[in-house]
């Protein structure tokens, strides 16, 4: 900032309060009126009341309009109405390179015409159309019945009584709500863009003071360059410490004349706070704590290892730790299973693992009798359990030496007796078998039949078959049946449906 | 700004090893990996893959994901065990998908052959 030209109050000229059209910055509202309004131009009706609340852009939407009619319509803004007909109609005349004479309103209307011919018209863009006199109003409205003449009138909302009187047929245009919160930083900051391109003031402008002037506004436009002209011009005077924007921009928006603005911000405490953080030394104190802390959290992860497969909930591989290591039992056919006892085959999930008998005899759970190592890792994997996955696993009570282990009933998947039975790792494939093999599956599932004979529903896996063509046939639950051809000779064929 | 981003970077150091997101996408993908080779018929490699996922899965850290990653690696599992004749594997897996997710639902679209193991298991009745 120089003394000779100071960047704010140079932008703050450039932020007056203008109705020029290049200071246009689109929002929903100012675009949907004006669709609507050159939607009206050259069509019958062709006059368009556009009303709205003072301030919000009236004018400058009349302006925006003229341009966009530019090259199409011949426009006309009149600026303050408040003329008798003839007066009016001898402006356009004149305005329109036409010369005086007896009938101004005439020869506008004649040249609208030959305009309308072409497609064009003439546009009459009328400000603060409360002000028109009654006769003027109504000489305006009576002269829409020539062909190319087009009407537009802009009403204040404090002249419901003047839009009342109006006929029925005027096409009525609202000009949309105040700018919202998040439009009242756009409009800002595209503003302050165009003033201020290098963004050496409105990087000044934070997010809180922003929210200020909203309020104080209301999000009307009108209202709020009064404001950020304030600001603007009260940083020249104060100019704020480059690693502290926040107090003099406060102070600024304090100084605004808006009859109570504050800032509702954070409380004072807690932006004391802030501030305190941002201090150069604390930030760098926090980042190193924190920096040890993830380096200890790191290394105590590192030390706990994998998780949960370390701990034995679920354990699918058999403990390193373990003493007496169970062997993995071979499978078992489901004739062999207890049913009373223990629904799961010998080696399979929930069966004890009371190391020593042949796992195919399957030892029924009431005989079995967890190893030491068992119970103290028991608690342990119980917790862990918990912890990872949200299991309701109590601390386990588990037997004493030489008593009988409680029975693991499968309908309580919840194991109420508080006991976590240990996991053995699923017993190993067996070998495939040899010669040719057709594994068939179906999307979502279907009932196989091999060379015309039943073989059952799918997934179908690892099917002994002749060497030589097969034909597999499948019945797909939506009642359609799918053949297919396979030429089988050796290892595995796969068949898929879908 | 500034002290948004220091919070954010604070954040960021203090999570814990476990909760880095590429160790899920890569459960993910393992998991997607063994459902497609079930949906491919290739049952005993989606078997021997589900084996090999497991303790990856399980290192995962604790939350709704890495239990969902867990279900379906069992069910995926338990349904080539199935196809392959091997019940009792199956039904293992299917236990310890319903021991992690006891409301565990099958899709309608599910082979009424892992149902109704899953179903016999849910009554324990196997």
């Amino acid at each position: 900032m120089t003394d000779s030209a100071p960047s704010g109050i140079r932008v703050a000229e450039a932020l007056a309060v203008s109705s020029d059209a290049n200071h246009y910055v689109p929002r929903l509202a100012l675009e949907s009126a004006l669709a609507e309004l050159l939607e009206g131009i050259g069509k019958t009706p062709a006059c368009t009341a556009l009303s709205g609340e003072a301030g919000l852009g009236k004018t400058l939407l009349l302006k925006v309009l003229r341009e966009r009619l530019a090259g199409a319509f011949e426009c006309l803004y009149v600026p303050f109405p408040r003329l008798a007909p003839s007066e009016l109609w001898r402006w356009a005349a004149a305005a329109l390179g036409l010369g005086p004479g007896e009938g101004d309103r005439g020869a506008v209307l004649a040249r609208a015409g030959r305009l309308g011919e072409e497609g064009s018209g003439i546009v009459l863009l009328v400000d603060d159309a409360g002000a028109l006199p009654p006769a003027t109003r109504h000489d305006l409205l009576g002269a829409l019945d020539a062909p190319g003449f087009s009407l537009v009138l802009a009403f204040a909302s404090d002249d419901q009584p003047q839009l009342s009187a109006l006929p029925a047929w005027v096409r009525r245009v609202e000009l949309g709500p105040p700018l919202t919160l998040a439009e009242t930083r756009a409009y800002v900051h595209a503003r302050l863009l165009r003033a201020d391109p290098d963004g050496a003031v409105s990087t000044r402008l934070t997010a809180d003071q922003l929210a200020a002037f909203h309020e104080a506004s209301g999000g009307v436009p009108a209202q709020l360059h009064p404001l950020l002209d304030t600001w603007l011009r009260s940083l020249d005077e104060a100019p704020p410490a480059r690693s502290e924007p926040a107090a003099p921009q406060e102070d600024a928006v304090a100084a605004a004349p808006t009859g109570g603005l504050q800032r509702p911000v954070l409380p004072e405490s807690v932006r004391i706070w802030l501030d305190r953080l941002s201090a150069p030394g604390v930030r760098f104190a926090l980042l190193g704590f924190f920096a040890l802390a993830t380096v200890v959290a790191w290394y105590f992860a590192w030390q706990k290892g994998p998780g949960v497969s370390s701990v034995g909930v679920p354990v699918y591989e058999e403990s390193s730790a373990a003493p007496e290591p169970p062997a993995a039992p071979a499978p078992v056919p489901e004739a062999a299973v207890p049913p009373a006892v223990s629904a799961e085959p010998p080696g399979e999930a929930l069966a004890p693992t009371e190391p020593g008998p042949e796992p195919a005899e399957a030892a029924p759970a009431t005989e079995a009798t967890p190893s030491s190592t068992q119970r103290d890792a028991a608690p342990a994997a119980a917790n862990r359990a918990r912890e990872l996955f949200g299991w309701p696993l109590q601390a386990p009570r588990l037997p004493l030496p030489g008593q009988p282990e409680p029975p693991v009933a499968l309908s309580s998947l919840h194991f109420p007796d508080e006991h976590v039975p240990p996991l053995v790792a699923d017993a190993p494939l067996p070998a495939p078998p040899a010669g040719p093999r057709l594994n068939v599956n179906a999307a979502p599932w279907a009932a196989i039949d091999l060379d015309g004979r039943a073989i059952g529903e799918t997934p179908l896996g690892e099917l002994r078959v002749a060497p030589g063509p097969h034909v597999v046939s499948a019945k797909l639950p939506d009642g359609r049946v799918v053949e297919r051809r396979v030429e089988v000779r050796s290892g595995d064929v796969y068949v898929v449906f879908r | 700004m500034v002290r948004a981003g220091l919070l954010l970077g604070m954040l960021l150091l203090s999570l814990p090893p476990g909760a880095l997101a590429a160790s899920a996408t890569a459960g993910e993908a393992g998991v997607r990996r063994v459902e497609a080779l079930v949906g491919e018929a290739r049952f005993r490699e989606a078997v021997r893959e589900a084996a090999a996922l497991r303790p990856g899965v399980l290192a995962l850290a604790p939350s709704g994901q890495s239990r969902r990653l867990l279900v379906r690696t069992e069910l995926a599992a338990g349904t080539a065990a199935l196809a392959l004749g091997q019940e009792g594997t199956a039904r293992s897996c299917f236990l310890r998908a319903l021991q992690i997710e006891p409301t565990l639902v099958l899709s309608a679209s599910a082979p009424p052959k892992v149902r109704r193991v899953l179903d016999a298991l849910r009554k324990g009745g196997a």
